[in-house]
Protein backbone atom coordinates (compact mmCIF):
# COMPACT_ATOMS: atom_id res chain seq x y z
CA UNK A 1 0.00 0.00 0.00
CA UNK A 2 1.70 3.26 -1.16
CA UNK A 3 -0.28 6.38 0.25
CA UNK A 4 2.23 8.94 -1.16
CA UNK A 5 1.96 11.47 -3.54
CA UNK A 6 4.35 11.76 -6.55
CA UNK A 7 6.27 14.80 -7.12
CA UNK A 8 3.70 16.20 -9.02
CA UNK A 9 0.80 16.07 -7.31
CA UNK A 10 2.76 17.72 -4.02
CA UNK A 11 3.53 20.04 -6.47
CA UNK A 12 0.35 20.81 -8.01
CA UNK A 13 -0.94 20.87 -3.86
CA UNK A 14 1.60 23.49 -2.83
CA UNK A 15 0.52 25.41 -5.88
CA UNK A 16 -3.15 25.30 -5.30
CA UNK A 17 -2.67 26.26 -1.78
CA UNK A 18 -0.95 29.51 -2.62
CA UNK A 19 -3.12 30.49 -5.05
CA UNK A 20 -6.25 29.98 -3.06
CA UNK A 21 -4.87 31.62 0.36
CA UNK A 22 -3.54 34.55 -1.49
CA UNK A 23 -7.00 35.31 -4.42
CA UNK A 24 -9.81 34.16 -3.17
CA UNK A 25 -10.00 35.03 0.87
CA UNK A 26 -10.69 38.71 0.72
CA UNK A 27 -13.97 40.41 2.03
CA UNK A 28 -15.20 36.89 2.80
CA UNK A 29 -17.39 37.80 5.76
CA UNK A 30 -19.33 40.36 3.77
CA UNK A 31 -19.45 38.48 1.33
CA UNK A 32 -21.05 35.77 3.16
CA UNK A 33 -23.41 38.15 4.93
CA UNK A 34 -24.65 39.87 1.44
CA UNK A 35 -25.14 36.21 -0.44
CA UNK A 36 -22.87 37.59 -2.65
CA UNK A 37 -21.02 35.41 -5.39
CA UNK A 38 -17.48 36.29 -7.18
CA UNK A 39 -17.46 36.29 -10.65
CA UNK A 40 -14.12 37.30 -10.49
CA UNK A 41 -12.67 34.35 -8.33
CA UNK A 42 -14.57 31.96 -10.20
CA UNK A 43 -12.64 33.53 -13.33
CA UNK A 44 -9.57 33.29 -11.51
CA UNK A 45 -10.45 29.31 -10.42
CA UNK A 46 -10.93 28.62 -14.19
CA UNK A 47 -7.75 30.79 -15.40
CA UNK A 48 -5.65 28.56 -12.78
CA UNK A 49 -7.23 25.77 -14.75
CA UNK A 50 -9.08 24.53 -11.93
CA UNK A 51 -12.39 24.07 -13.61
CA UNK A 52 -10.69 22.33 -16.49
CA UNK A 53 -8.88 19.50 -14.05
CA UNK A 54 -10.26 16.70 -15.80
CA UNK A 55 -11.37 17.48 -18.61
CA UNK A 56 -9.77 15.96 -21.59
CA UNK A 57 -7.22 18.44 -23.41
CA UNK A 58 -8.85 18.71 -26.57
CA UNK A 59 -11.76 20.24 -24.73
CA UNK A 60 -9.50 22.45 -22.78
CA UNK A 61 -9.05 21.27 -19.62
CA UNK A 62 -5.88 19.07 -17.68
CA UNK A 63 -7.12 15.90 -18.13
CA UNK A 64 -5.84 14.77 -14.82
CA UNK A 65 -6.77 11.45 -12.86
CA UNK A 66 -9.26 11.05 -10.11
CA UNK A 67 -6.27 10.84 -7.82
CA UNK A 68 -4.69 14.01 -8.58
CA UNK A 69 -8.18 15.64 -8.75
CA UNK A 70 -8.28 14.64 -5.29
CA UNK A 71 -5.21 16.28 -4.52
CA UNK A 72 -6.39 19.49 -6.16
CA UNK A 73 -9.57 19.90 -4.38
CA UNK A 74 -8.27 18.68 -1.44
CA UNK A 75 -6.17 21.65 -1.78
CA UNK A 76 -8.54 24.06 -3.13
CA UNK A 77 -10.77 22.86 0.11
CA UNK A 78 -7.85 23.84 2.26
CA UNK A 79 -6.44 26.99 0.96
CA UNK A 80 -9.50 28.57 0.19
CA UNK A 81 -11.79 29.67 3.08
CA UNK A 82 -15.05 30.48 0.63
CA UNK A 83 -16.60 26.60 1.03
CA UNK A 84 -20.01 28.87 -0.99
CA UNK A 85 -17.06 28.88 -3.83
CA UNK A 86 -15.35 25.41 -3.76
CA UNK A 87 -18.76 23.73 -3.40
CA UNK A 88 -20.01 25.24 -6.96
CA UNK A 89 -16.36 24.74 -8.57
CA UNK A 90 -17.06 21.14 -7.41
CA UNK A 91 -20.81 20.95 -8.88
CA UNK A 92 -20.10 22.44 -12.22
CA UNK A 93 -17.15 20.42 -12.44
CA UNK A 94 -18.80 16.90 -11.56
CA UNK A 95 -22.73 17.48 -12.33
CA UNK A 96 -22.51 19.30 -15.55
CA UNK A 97 -19.04 19.04 -16.91
CA UNK A 98 -18.81 15.21 -16.20
CA UNK A 99 -21.76 13.87 -17.78
CA UNK A 100 -21.18 16.19 -21.14
CA UNK A 101 -17.78 14.32 -21.08
CA UNK A 102 -18.94 10.87 -20.78
CA UNK A 103 -22.36 11.44 -22.64
CA UNK A 104 -21.87 14.73 -24.93
CA UNK A 105 -21.71 14.69 -28.33
CA UNK A 106 -19.17 16.02 -30.05
CA UNK A 107 -20.84 18.90 -30.54
CA UNK A 108 -22.12 19.11 -27.48
CA UNK A 109 -18.61 18.71 -25.84
CA UNK A 110 -16.84 21.18 -28.67
CA UNK A 111 -20.21 24.06 -27.65
CA UNK A 112 -19.82 24.01 -23.62
CA UNK A 113 -16.59 21.92 -22.43
CA UNK A 114 -13.95 24.68 -23.44
CA UNK A 115 -16.66 27.97 -22.20
CA UNK A 116 -17.37 26.20 -19.19
CA UNK A 117 -13.44 25.32 -18.38
CA UNK A 118 -12.63 28.82 -19.17
CA UNK A 119 -15.27 30.30 -16.93
CA UNK A 120 -16.62 32.15 -19.65
CA UNK A 121 -20.43 30.26 -18.93
CA UNK A 122 -21.44 28.91 -16.13
CA UNK A 123 -23.28 25.46 -16.04
CA UNK A 124 -26.02 23.97 -13.30
CA UNK A 125 -27.58 20.66 -12.74
CA UNK A 126 -31.35 20.43 -12.08
CA UNK A 127 -33.05 17.22 -11.21
CA UNK A 128 -34.67 18.03 -8.15
CA UNK A 129 -37.85 19.42 -8.00
CA UNK A 130 -40.18 20.35 -5.07
CA UNK A 131 -42.26 16.77 -4.69
CA UNK A 132 -38.83 14.31 -5.86
CA UNK A 133 -36.23 15.00 -3.27
CA UNK A 134 -34.79 12.41 -1.77
CA UNK A 135 -37.16 10.04 -4.31
CA UNK A 136 -35.14 12.20 -7.17
CA UNK A 137 -36.84 9.64 -9.82
CA UNK A 138 -40.12 10.26 -9.23
CA UNK A 139 -39.54 13.82 -10.84
CA UNK A 140 -42.20 15.46 -12.75
CA UNK A 141 -41.05 17.89 -15.50
CA UNK A 142 -42.12 16.45 -18.57
CA UNK A 143 -40.35 16.39 -22.11
CA UNK A 144 -42.73 15.96 -24.85
CA UNK A 145 -41.51 15.57 -28.23
CA UNK A 146 -43.09 17.88 -31.06
CA UNK A 147 -41.35 17.12 -34.42
CA UNK A 148 -37.72 18.08 -34.14
CA UNK A 149 -38.42 19.82 -30.76
CA UNK A 150 -38.82 19.16 -27.11
CA UNK A 151 -41.24 21.16 -24.92
CA UNK A 152 -40.17 20.89 -21.41
CA UNK A 153 -42.30 21.94 -18.27
CA UNK A 154 -41.58 21.67 -14.70
CA UNK A 155 -39.86 23.17 -11.75
CA UNK A 156 -36.25 22.20 -10.69
CA UNK A 157 -35.78 23.23 -7.05
CA UNK A 158 -32.59 24.03 -5.20
CA UNK A 159 -30.26 24.31 -8.48
CA UNK A 160 -27.07 25.55 -7.49
CA UNK A 161 -25.85 28.38 -9.79
CA UNK A 162 -29.09 28.39 -10.96
CA UNK A 163 -29.29 32.37 -11.00
CA UNK A 164 -25.88 32.83 -13.23
CA UNK A 165 -26.01 29.38 -14.83
CA UNK A 166 -25.97 30.01 -18.79
CA UNK A 167 -27.18 26.19 -19.33
CA UNK A 168 -28.09 23.70 -17.08
CA UNK A 169 -28.38 19.99 -17.50
CA UNK A 170 -31.89 19.47 -16.92
CA UNK A 171 -33.66 15.83 -16.65
CA UNK A 172 -37.18 15.35 -17.26
CA UNK A 173 -39.54 12.16 -18.48
CA UNK A 174 -39.34 11.47 -22.01
CA UNK A 175 -41.74 8.43 -21.85
CA UNK A 176 -44.36 8.30 -18.20
CA UNK A 177 -44.74 4.50 -18.89
CA UNK A 178 -41.15 3.50 -17.89
CA UNK A 179 -40.98 5.15 -14.78
CA UNK A 180 -37.60 6.48 -13.92
CA UNK A 181 -36.41 4.27 -17.23
CA UNK A 182 -38.02 7.02 -19.30
CA UNK A 183 -35.97 10.28 -17.68
CA UNK A 184 -33.82 11.84 -19.97
CA UNK A 185 -31.40 14.59 -19.53
CA UNK A 186 -31.13 17.61 -21.93
CA UNK A 187 -28.65 20.48 -22.43
CA UNK A 188 -31.24 23.90 -21.94
CA UNK A 189 -29.48 27.23 -22.59
CA UNK A 190 -30.95 30.17 -20.21
CA UNK A 191 -31.98 32.06 -23.25
CA UNK A 192 -34.34 28.80 -24.89
CA UNK A 193 -37.74 30.74 -24.98
CA UNK A 194 -39.73 29.54 -21.46
CA UNK A 195 -36.61 29.17 -19.37
CA UNK A 196 -37.08 31.37 -15.99
CA UNK A 197 -35.06 31.29 -12.89
CA UNK A 198 -36.82 32.14 -9.53
CA UNK A 199 -35.48 34.69 -7.32
CA UNK A 200 -31.95 34.26 -5.04
CA UNK A 201 -33.31 31.84 -2.18
CA UNK A 202 -31.54 32.64 1.46
CA UNK A 203 -30.04 29.97 3.09
CA UNK A 204 -28.55 29.12 5.94
CA UNK A 205 -24.43 28.24 4.64
CA UNK A 206 -22.75 28.32 1.26
CA UNK A 207 -23.69 31.44 0.92
CA UNK A 208 -21.75 32.61 -1.44
CA UNK A 209 -23.28 30.67 -4.07
CA UNK A 210 -26.47 31.46 -5.19
CA UNK A 211 -29.30 28.98 -5.25
CA UNK A 212 -32.56 28.57 -7.12
CA UNK A 213 -35.43 27.38 -8.59
CA UNK A 214 -35.39 26.77 -12.72
CA UNK A 215 -38.71 26.93 -14.28
CA UNK A 216 -39.56 25.52 -17.24
CA UNK A 217 -42.67 26.88 -18.86
CA UNK A 218 -43.39 25.71 -22.56
CA UNK A 219 -39.40 25.64 -22.87
CA UNK A 220 -38.64 24.56 -26.68
CA UNK A 221 -35.71 23.16 -27.19
CA UNK A 222 -33.97 21.15 -30.39
CA UNK A 223 -34.05 17.58 -30.20
CA UNK A 224 -30.29 17.81 -30.25
CA UNK A 225 -29.92 19.20 -26.85
CA UNK A 226 -30.74 15.88 -25.13
CA UNK A 227 -27.83 14.65 -23.66
CA UNK A 228 -27.16 10.88 -24.03
CA UNK A 229 -29.74 8.61 -25.16
CA UNK A 230 -33.03 8.60 -24.39
CA UNK A 231 -33.83 7.35 -21.04
CA UNK A 232 -30.42 7.43 -19.93
CA UNK A 233 -31.31 9.81 -17.01
CA UNK A 234 -30.52 7.55 -14.21
CA UNK A 235 -27.65 6.30 -15.86
CA UNK A 236 -26.32 9.92 -16.14
CA UNK A 237 -27.22 10.70 -12.77
CA UNK A 238 -25.33 8.13 -10.92
CA UNK A 239 -22.24 7.55 -13.56
CA UNK A 240 -20.68 10.99 -12.24
CA UNK A 241 -21.49 9.91 -8.65
CA UNK A 242 -18.52 8.67 -7.66
CA UNK A 243 -16.02 11.33 -8.93
CA UNK A 244 -18.99 13.58 -7.36
CA UNK A 245 -18.36 12.54 -3.88
CA UNK A 246 -14.67 12.39 -4.13
CA UNK A 247 -13.86 15.55 -5.11
CA UNK A 248 -16.80 17.38 -3.41
CA UNK A 249 -15.80 15.59 -0.02
CA UNK A 250 -11.84 16.40 -0.91
CA UNK A 251 -12.74 19.85 -0.71
CA UNK A 252 -14.47 19.56 2.85
CA UNK A 253 -11.38 17.45 3.97
CA UNK A 254 -9.07 20.26 3.31
CA UNK A 255 -11.52 22.32 4.89
CA UNK A 256 -11.21 20.39 8.26
CA UNK A 257 -7.75 20.09 7.54
CA UNK A 258 -7.63 23.82 7.91
CA UNK A 259 -10.29 23.85 10.85
CA UNK A 260 -8.09 21.88 12.46
CA UNK A 261 -5.38 23.50 12.77
CA UNK A 262 -6.87 26.78 13.51
CA UNK A 263 -8.04 25.08 16.35
CA UNK A 264 -4.57 24.18 17.60
CA UNK A 265 -3.00 27.13 17.31
CA UNK A 266 -6.51 29.13 19.24
CA UNK A 267 -6.12 25.84 22.08
CA UNK A 268 -2.51 26.88 21.98
CA UNK A 269 -2.68 30.75 22.25
CA UNK A 270 -5.75 31.90 24.23
CA UNK A 271 -5.30 31.40 27.81
CA UNK A 272 -7.56 30.88 30.94
CA UNK A 273 -6.40 30.38 34.44
CA UNK A 274 -3.13 31.30 33.25
CA UNK A 275 -2.23 28.11 31.28
CA UNK A 276 -2.97 27.92 27.23
CA UNK A 277 -7.09 26.00 27.14
CA UNK A 278 -5.32 23.27 25.05
CA UNK A 279 -3.84 21.90 28.29
CA UNK A 280 -6.95 21.37 29.78
CA UNK A 281 -8.27 17.93 28.67
CA UNK A 282 -11.48 18.92 27.54
CA UNK A 283 -10.42 21.17 24.67
CA UNK A 284 -7.56 18.74 23.79
CA UNK A 285 -9.84 15.70 23.43
CA UNK A 286 -11.82 17.22 21.44
CA UNK A 287 -8.90 18.44 19.14
CA UNK A 288 -8.02 15.21 19.36
CA UNK A 289 -10.92 13.80 18.06
CA UNK A 290 -11.23 16.39 15.29
CA UNK A 291 -7.76 14.73 13.97
CA UNK A 292 -9.45 11.09 14.11
CA UNK A 293 -11.74 11.92 12.18
CA UNK A 294 -9.88 14.11 9.23
CA UNK A 295 -7.53 11.10 9.26
CA UNK A 296 -10.05 8.50 9.03
CA UNK A 297 -12.44 10.00 6.89
CA UNK A 298 -9.22 10.67 4.79
CA UNK A 299 -8.87 7.12 4.30
CA UNK A 300 -12.30 6.79 3.08
CA UNK A 301 -12.44 9.17 0.34
CA UNK A 302 -8.89 8.36 -0.65
CA UNK A 303 -9.99 4.51 -0.96
CA UNK A 304 -13.02 5.34 -3.40
CA UNK A 305 -10.35 7.31 -5.34
CA UNK A 306 -7.91 4.66 -5.88
CA UNK A 307 -11.32 2.33 -6.76
CA UNK A 308 -11.99 4.32 -9.40
CA UNK A 309 -8.52 4.94 -10.27
CA UNK A 310 -8.18 1.23 -11.07
CA UNK A 311 -11.50 1.11 -13.02
CA UNK A 312 -13.35 -0.85 -9.95
CA UNK A 313 -16.65 -0.19 -8.86
CA UNK A 314 -16.84 1.92 -5.77
CA UNK A 315 -20.55 2.40 -5.06
CA UNK A 316 -20.32 1.11 -0.89
CA UNK A 317 -17.54 3.12 -0.80
CA UNK A 318 -18.32 6.21 -2.16
CA UNK A 319 -21.88 6.04 0.33
CA UNK A 320 -19.77 5.19 2.48
CA UNK A 321 -16.92 8.24 2.22
CA UNK A 322 -20.14 10.72 2.00
CA UNK A 323 -22.27 9.66 4.72
CA UNK A 324 -19.03 10.02 7.37
CA UNK A 325 -17.22 12.65 5.87
CA UNK A 326 -19.71 14.98 5.70
CA UNK A 327 -21.41 14.43 8.97
CA UNK A 328 -17.24 14.98 10.48
CA UNK A 329 -17.44 18.09 8.64
CA UNK A 330 -20.56 19.08 10.74
CA UNK A 331 -19.20 17.07 14.20
CA UNK A 332 -15.26 19.13 13.51
CA UNK A 333 -17.44 22.53 12.62
CA UNK A 334 -19.33 22.07 15.81
CA UNK A 335 -15.94 21.24 18.24
CA UNK A 336 -13.82 23.89 16.33
CA UNK A 337 -16.35 26.55 17.32
CA UNK A 338 -16.35 25.22 21.11
CA UNK A 339 -12.73 25.32 21.54
CA UNK A 340 -13.02 28.70 20.33
CA UNK A 341 -15.63 29.99 22.75
CA UNK A 342 -17.83 33.07 22.63
CA UNK A 343 -14.66 34.51 19.89
CA UNK A 344 -15.85 30.90 17.35
CA UNK A 345 -19.57 32.08 17.95
CA UNK A 346 -18.37 35.72 16.56
CA UNK A 347 -18.82 35.57 12.90
CA UNK A 348 -15.84 37.93 11.78
CA UNK A 349 -14.20 34.71 14.07
CA UNK A 350 -15.14 33.05 10.35
CA UNK A 351 -15.38 30.00 12.63
CA UNK A 352 -19.18 29.59 12.62
CA UNK A 353 -19.06 29.78 9.19
CA UNK A 354 -17.65 26.57 8.31
CA UNK A 355 -20.32 24.81 10.43
CA UNK A 356 -22.57 26.29 8.76
CA UNK A 357 -20.94 25.80 5.90
CA UNK A 358 -20.77 21.96 6.14
CA UNK A 359 -24.51 21.35 6.93
CA UNK A 360 -25.36 21.25 3.88
CA UNK A 361 -23.39 18.07 3.17
CA UNK A 362 -25.21 16.43 5.30
CA UNK A 363 -28.54 17.35 2.61
CA UNK A 364 -27.02 17.19 -0.82
CA UNK A 365 -26.60 14.55 -3.21
CA UNK A 366 -28.08 12.08 -1.53
CA UNK A 367 -29.04 13.03 2.39
CA UNK A 368 -26.92 11.07 5.37
CA UNK A 369 -30.23 8.92 5.46
CA UNK A 370 -30.24 7.83 1.80
CA UNK A 371 -26.37 6.71 2.01
CA UNK A 372 -26.97 4.77 4.80
CA UNK A 373 -29.96 2.83 2.60
CA UNK A 374 -27.92 2.25 -0.11
CA UNK A 375 -25.14 1.01 2.43
CA UNK A 376 -27.58 -1.14 3.86
CA UNK A 377 -28.94 -2.13 -0.14
CA UNK A 378 -25.20 -2.88 -0.86
CA UNK A 379 -24.88 -4.98 1.57
CA UNK A 380 -27.66 -7.08 0.20
CA UNK A 381 -30.23 -5.77 2.83
CA UNK B 1 -24.01 -20.29 -24.20
CA UNK B 2 -27.22 -17.80 -24.05
CA UNK B 3 -28.92 -20.30 -22.20
CA UNK B 4 -25.57 -20.00 -19.87
CA UNK B 5 -25.79 -16.80 -19.70
CA UNK B 6 -29.43 -15.98 -18.82
CA UNK B 7 -29.23 -18.79 -16.10
CA UNK B 8 -26.44 -17.13 -14.33
CA UNK B 9 -28.46 -13.99 -14.40
CA UNK B 10 -31.62 -15.76 -13.37
CA UNK B 11 -29.22 -17.30 -10.15
CA UNK B 12 -27.90 -13.76 -9.20
CA UNK B 13 -31.50 -12.30 -9.42
CA UNK B 14 -33.10 -14.53 -7.65
CA UNK B 15 -30.61 -15.29 -4.35
CA UNK B 16 -29.28 -11.66 -4.44
CA UNK B 17 -31.68 -8.95 -5.49
CA UNK B 18 -35.13 -11.02 -4.75
CA UNK B 19 -33.82 -12.54 -1.34
CA UNK B 20 -35.36 -15.74 -2.53
CA UNK B 21 -38.59 -14.16 -2.00
CA UNK B 22 -39.99 -13.89 -5.43
CA UNK B 23 -39.14 -16.18 -8.74
CA UNK B 24 -38.06 -14.13 -12.12
CA UNK B 25 -38.48 -15.91 -15.17
CA UNK B 26 -36.87 -15.11 -19.04
CA UNK B 27 -38.74 -12.13 -20.22
CA UNK B 28 -40.17 -10.92 -16.79
CA UNK B 29 -40.01 -7.20 -17.05
CA UNK B 30 -36.89 -6.53 -14.65
CA UNK B 31 -37.63 -2.61 -14.01
CA UNK B 32 -41.79 -2.39 -13.73
CA UNK B 33 -43.01 -1.78 -10.38
CA UNK B 34 -39.59 -1.46 -9.60
CA UNK B 35 -39.01 -5.29 -9.44
CA UNK B 36 -35.14 -3.83 -9.35
CA UNK B 37 -34.72 -0.19 -8.09
CA UNK B 38 -31.68 1.64 -8.85
CA UNK B 39 -29.21 0.39 -6.21
CA UNK B 40 -30.58 -2.95 -7.34
CA UNK B 41 -29.48 -2.26 -10.74
CA UNK B 42 -26.40 -0.89 -9.81
CA UNK B 43 -25.50 -4.44 -7.94
CA UNK B 44 -26.26 -6.04 -11.37
CA UNK B 45 -24.00 -4.11 -13.61
CA UNK B 46 -21.24 -4.79 -11.40
CA UNK B 47 -21.99 -8.24 -11.03
CA UNK B 48 -22.11 -8.72 -14.66
CA UNK B 49 -19.09 -6.79 -14.98
CA UNK B 50 -17.25 -9.15 -13.21
CA UNK B 51 -18.69 -12.21 -14.19
CA UNK B 52 -18.20 -11.86 -17.72
CA UNK B 53 -14.92 -9.91 -17.24
CA UNK B 54 -16.35 -6.55 -19.24
CA UNK B 55 -17.25 -2.77 -18.97
CA UNK B 56 -20.78 -2.01 -19.55
CA UNK B 57 -20.29 1.92 -20.87
CA UNK B 58 -22.76 4.24 -18.83
CA UNK B 59 -24.75 4.97 -22.31
CA UNK B 60 -25.51 1.37 -22.52
CA UNK B 61 -27.27 1.48 -19.16
CA UNK B 62 -30.62 1.91 -20.46
CA UNK B 63 -34.47 0.04 -20.67
CA UNK B 64 -33.12 -1.11 -24.22
CA UNK B 65 -30.45 -3.38 -22.59
CA UNK B 66 -32.02 -4.54 -18.90
CA UNK B 67 -35.40 -5.12 -19.03
CA UNK B 68 -35.45 -8.60 -18.90
CA UNK B 69 -32.80 -11.38 -18.40
CA UNK B 70 -33.22 -12.53 -22.07
CA UNK B 71 -32.57 -8.98 -23.25
CA UNK B 72 -29.54 -8.57 -20.84
CA UNK B 73 -28.37 -11.31 -22.46
CA UNK B 74 -28.47 -10.49 -26.11
CA UNK B 75 -27.28 -7.19 -25.01
CA UNK B 76 -24.12 -9.04 -23.71
CA UNK B 77 -23.95 -11.67 -26.94
CA UNK B 78 -23.87 -8.46 -28.62
CA UNK B 79 -20.77 -7.24 -26.80
CA UNK B 80 -19.32 -11.03 -28.24
CA UNK B 81 -18.80 -12.08 -24.97
CA UNK B 82 -17.25 -15.40 -24.73
CA UNK B 83 -17.79 -17.08 -21.13
CA UNK B 84 -14.64 -17.09 -18.77
CA UNK B 85 -13.57 -20.67 -18.19
CA UNK B 86 -14.01 -20.29 -14.74
CA UNK B 87 -17.96 -20.08 -15.87
CA UNK B 88 -20.01 -22.78 -16.86
C1 LIG C 1 -26.71 23.16 -0.51
C2 LIG C 1 -27.55 22.35 -1.42
C3 LIG C 1 -27.28 22.34 -2.78
C4 LIG C 1 -28.09 21.61 -3.66
N1 LIG C 1 -27.83 21.68 -5.00
C5 LIG C 1 -28.65 21.04 -5.86
C6 LIG C 1 -28.45 21.17 -7.28
O1 LIG C 1 -27.54 21.86 -7.74
N2 LIG C 1 -29.31 20.51 -8.11
C7 LIG C 1 -30.32 19.74 -7.64
O2 LIG C 1 -31.04 19.17 -8.46
N3 LIG C 1 -30.54 19.60 -6.31
C8 LIG C 1 -29.74 20.23 -5.42
N4 LIG C 1 -29.95 20.13 -4.05
C9 LIG C 1 -31.09 19.35 -3.59
C10 LIG C 1 -30.69 18.10 -2.83
O3 LIG C 1 -30.15 17.13 -3.66
C11 LIG C 1 -31.92 17.64 -2.04
O4 LIG C 1 -32.14 18.60 -1.04
C12 LIG C 1 -31.74 16.27 -1.42
O5 LIG C 1 -31.72 15.28 -2.40
C13 LIG C 1 -32.84 15.94 -0.41
O6 LIG C 1 -34.10 16.17 -0.92
P1 LIG C 1 -35.17 17.05 -0.10
O7 LIG C 1 -34.46 18.30 0.32
O8 LIG C 1 -36.37 17.20 -0.92
O9 LIG C 1 -35.47 16.24 1.20
P2 LIG C 1 -36.53 15.04 1.39
O10 LIG C 1 -36.27 14.01 0.37
O11 LIG C 1 -37.89 15.60 1.50
O12 LIG C 1 -36.07 14.48 2.80
C14 LIG C 1 -36.52 15.01 4.05
C15 LIG C 1 -36.00 14.08 5.16
O13 LIG C 1 -36.53 12.76 4.97
C16 LIG C 1 -35.47 11.81 4.90
N5 LIG C 1 -35.80 10.76 3.94
C17 LIG C 1 -36.40 10.87 2.73
N6 LIG C 1 -36.51 9.68 2.13
C18 LIG C 1 -35.97 8.77 2.98
C19 LIG C 1 -35.75 7.36 2.95
N7 LIG C 1 -36.12 6.62 1.89
N8 LIG C 1 -35.15 6.77 4.01
C20 LIG C 1 -34.77 7.49 5.07
N9 LIG C 1 -34.93 8.83 5.18
C21 LIG C 1 -35.52 9.45 4.14
C22 LIG C 1 -34.26 12.63 4.43
O14 LIG C 1 -33.03 12.01 4.79
C23 LIG C 1 -34.48 13.94 5.15
O15 LIG C 1 -34.01 13.84 6.45
C24 LIG C 1 -29.16 20.85 -3.16
C25 LIG C 1 -29.43 20.85 -1.78
C26 LIG C 1 -28.64 21.59 -0.92
C27 LIG C 1 -28.95 21.57 0.54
Amino acid sequence: MDFSWTEEQTRLRTEIIEFATRELNTDLVERDKDGEFSRDNWRKCADFGILGSSVPKQYGGRDMDILTAVVAMEALGYGCRDNGLTFALNAQMWTVQLPIQNFGTEKQKKKYLPKLCRGEIIGAHGITEPDAGSDLFSLKTIAGKQGNEYLLNGTKKFVTLGPVADVAIIFATTDVSLGKWGISAFLVDNTASGYSVSPIRQKMGLRTVPMAEIILDNCRIGADCMLGPVGAGVSISSSSLEWERCCILASQLGAMERQLEDAIQYARERRQFNQPIGKFQSVANRIADMKVRSETARLLLYKVAWLKMNNKPAMLEAALSKLYLSECFVQSGLDALRVHGGNGYLTESEVERDLRDAIGGVIYGGTSDIQRNIIAGLLGL
Amino acid sequence: MLEAVKQILKSYITEELLYNFGTVEFDDNLLADDMIDSIGMMRLVGFVEEKFELKIPHEDLVIENFQSISVIAEYLAGRNLSLPEHVD
